[in-house]
């Protein structure tokens, strides 16, 4: 929907049950360390290979928010040549880890709207994210609820950068 | 005192022969509380979580944009980056990641804005344990608060045993 990379989505414009956009990925280690430090997490589990390898995992796993990395919504949006209008503020988010992710991993991410309505005259949005691997396992599912706000995004024009 | 492995120049160092600690089901009791994990919240950590999703303007990397988004000109964690948190906050209690791994769940939300220069500790409880089938779930209520003692996120998390 290549008009909305341009206006940018609205939530009036989706519907339960769209599916926004498909990420396909080769999961690997750089992927993952990049994930930890992205949340400052360093656990070497994630990152350092003789640890992991002595760990009970016996090798690198990613961490549980791995999803919140490569699978992020507004990723997920830029996939469908889409991207928000309006400012959204977070609201509510349930992330589930089903089984580990590992280096070598293909993962395939799929997006949907699982949920809207409006509460006291504010619009609410859910997103579900669901990651498969090569066997079609379901190996993370994720939640997010965000307000939709009245408030457009401005992009910042060059010279705020000098 | 305890006898401790030495290497040959009389160095104290860790037995790795011995097992490593972890908390397992049988240990955990209703009413435990979770050992508390505390993130001082920097402009530096949106800004690098930033990156990882291509966000180079929103509330979360910039001030001026913090103010038209949330009202405030001071950057506004995440509120993935805050949801993430409460991974190190329950691998460190459970030493381990096995049972946030395999069937972890979080489920959070956001009752009011993390800034850069808050101080944010993850807090939590046991309020019960349940089997279902072949696996065994510890059912935590958990929260984060800011330095002053304001509740900025709550919801529950569950570590799965099997």
């Amino acid at each position: 929907m290549p008009e909305y990379q341009e206006r940018g989505v609205a939530w009036e414009d989706l519907n339960v049950g769209d599916v926004i956009s498909t990420i396909h990925w080769f999961v690997t280690p750089d992927d993952i360390k990049m994930a930890a430090e992205s949340f400052f997490d360093d656990n070497p589990l994630y990152f350092d290979y003789d640890f992991a390898k002595q760990s009970e995992w016996e090798g690198i796993i990613a961490p549980f928010y791995f999803l919140d990395a490569t699978f992020r919504w507004v990723v997920f949006l830029s996939r469908g040549k889409m991207r928000h209008k309006n400012h959204t503020i977070n609201a509510h988010g349930i992330l589930e880890s089903f089984l580990p992710i590992r280096p070598g991993d293909r993962l395939v991410g799929k997006m949907f709207v699982d949920e809207k309505y409006i509460k006291r005259e504010r619009k609410f949005l859910t997103w579900r994210m669901e990651i498969r691997n090569e066997d079609g396992e379901m190996v993370a599912r994720k939640f997010w609820r965000s307000l939709w706000t009245d408030r457009e995004i401005e992009f910042p024009k060059k010279e705020s950068y000098r | 005192m305890e006898k401790r492995k030495e290497t040959q120049y009389g160095t104290k160092i860790a037995d790795e022969d011995k097992p490593v600690l972890k908390l397992t089901y049988d240990e955990i009791k209703v009413g435990d509380e979770l050992s508390p994990f505390t993130r001082y919240m920097t402009m530096d950590m949106a800004i690098k979580h930033g990156r990882i999703y291509g966000d180079f303007y929103s509330g979360h990397v910039d001030k001026e944009s913090a103010r038209k988004q949330f009202g405030v000109a001071k950057t506004a964690m995440q509120g993935a980056f805050v949801h993430g948190g409460f991974t190190p906050f329950m691998v460190n209690w459970l030493r381990s990641a096995r049972p946030w791994i395999y069937g972890g769940k979080a489920d959070i939300k956001f009752v009011m804005a993390v800034n850069s220069g808050n101080t944010i500790t993850y807090r939590g409880k046991v309020i019960e344990k349940k089997v279902e089938a072949d696996k065994k779930y510890v059912i935590c209520d958990v929260w984060a608060e800011n330095e002053r003692g304001e509740k900025v996120a709550v919801g529950t998390t569950t570590a799965c045993f099997q």
